[in-house]
């Protein structure tokens, strides 16, 4: 049975980690230091390993996720924006796994190009290694907050209304 | 030529828990804010008659001659405040309700998450919870 020790540095705040080794997702454990790490046993010689990170509004069911959160936040008045830039690191590579192989993956800063992380630790092929802008999220985003802009004005014109 | 590698729809029901989490936080720091406003609206009609009754005093009356309706003025502020703070009182329980709910809420739900660390909203969390109930002890006090 091979071992692979990973490790992930640099990961910026509010950025929530998510780490794929052949296909799976693996758990991360947060140590005091703000770094990521996980253990993951394999069979395999080779293992493909992509680090990105989850965004909210990639998830499938971000419009009801959405609608609950800004119902209960009183017409999103006491809600947490959701991130704008949609900045999504992908650090995809191969590595041998012989015994014990350890990889560190340090971030870059977030760019809306440039390269995501530096991998270190092992003989890794890259695979894809950049920072890009999330479309998807950034349009769902720009939904989000017409229909929030356009619930605010419809509250107010009703109270208006109500109390004249 | 990079192989293309589809990113995982990632995004799970955890994030939406401290989503959750998050808003039943700045619910309570609004509520217990309020809360605490229902002792301090009483205390700012007092502070507000208080400095009006000096004034006059250190004036020796003559904030009369330049301001013949002082007092009607200086009643009418004391009366909005008085407003304010018996509106609270009526749903001090509520607010506190609210609160300390919506702290617990927070607490819970910001402790279970195990990528991130909540350290500040979680002491603020628990001080709200300790501070709310000494509000209502004192408003229970008051009451009886």
């Amino acid at each position: 049975m091979n071992v692979l020790h990973l490790k992930a540095v640099n990961v910026p705040d509010g950025h929530t980690p998510a780490l794929y080794v052949a296909g799976q997702r693996v758990n991360l454990k947060r140590n005091e230091f703000g770094s990521y790490s996980a253990d993951v046993q394999t069979n395999a010689q080779e293992a493909e390993i992509v680090f990105t990170r989850e965004l909210e509004l990639r998830a499938k069911l971000w419009w009801l996720y959405a609608i609950l959160s800004f119902l209960v936040s009183i017409l999103g008045i006491f809600e947490p924006p959701y991130d704008r830039k949609c900045i999504v690191p992908v650090c995809a590579f191969r590595v041998r796994t012989e015994g014990e192989t350890s990889v560190q993956i340090a971030l870059n800063t977030p760019a809306q190009t440039g390269e995501a992380a530096a991998v270190t630790g092992a003989d890794a092929v890259m695979v894809r290694n950049e920072y890009f802008v999330d479309k998807t999220a950034r349009r769902r985003f720009a939904v989000w907050l017409a229909v929030k802009l356009i619930s605010w004005v419809a509250a107010a014109i009703i109270v208006c209304v109500v109390l004249i | 030529m990079q192989k293309e590698v589809s990113v995982p729809a990632a995004g799970s029901g955890n994030t939406f828990l401290v989503r959750i989490g998050k808003i039943a936080f700045n619910l309570s720091v609004v509520c217990a804010a309020l809360c605490f406003c229902t002792f301090a609206s009483f205390m700012t009609m007092a502070i507000v008659l208080l400095f009006g009754f000096v004034f006059i005093i250190l004036s020796f009356g003559t904030v009369f001659g330049f301001i013949p309706d002082y007092f009607s003025r200086l009643l009418n502020v004391a009366e909005i405040t008085g407003q304010v703070g018996n509106f609270l009182l009526q749903h001090f329980m509520l607010l506190a309700g609210i609160a300390i709910g919506g702290a617990v809420v927070a607490f819970v739900l910001l402790l279970l998450d195990k990528q991130h660390k909540h350290v500040a909203r979680l002491v603020v969390s628990g001080c709200i919870v300790a501070l709310v109930i000494i509000g209502i002890i004192v408003f229970f006090g008051g009451a009886a």
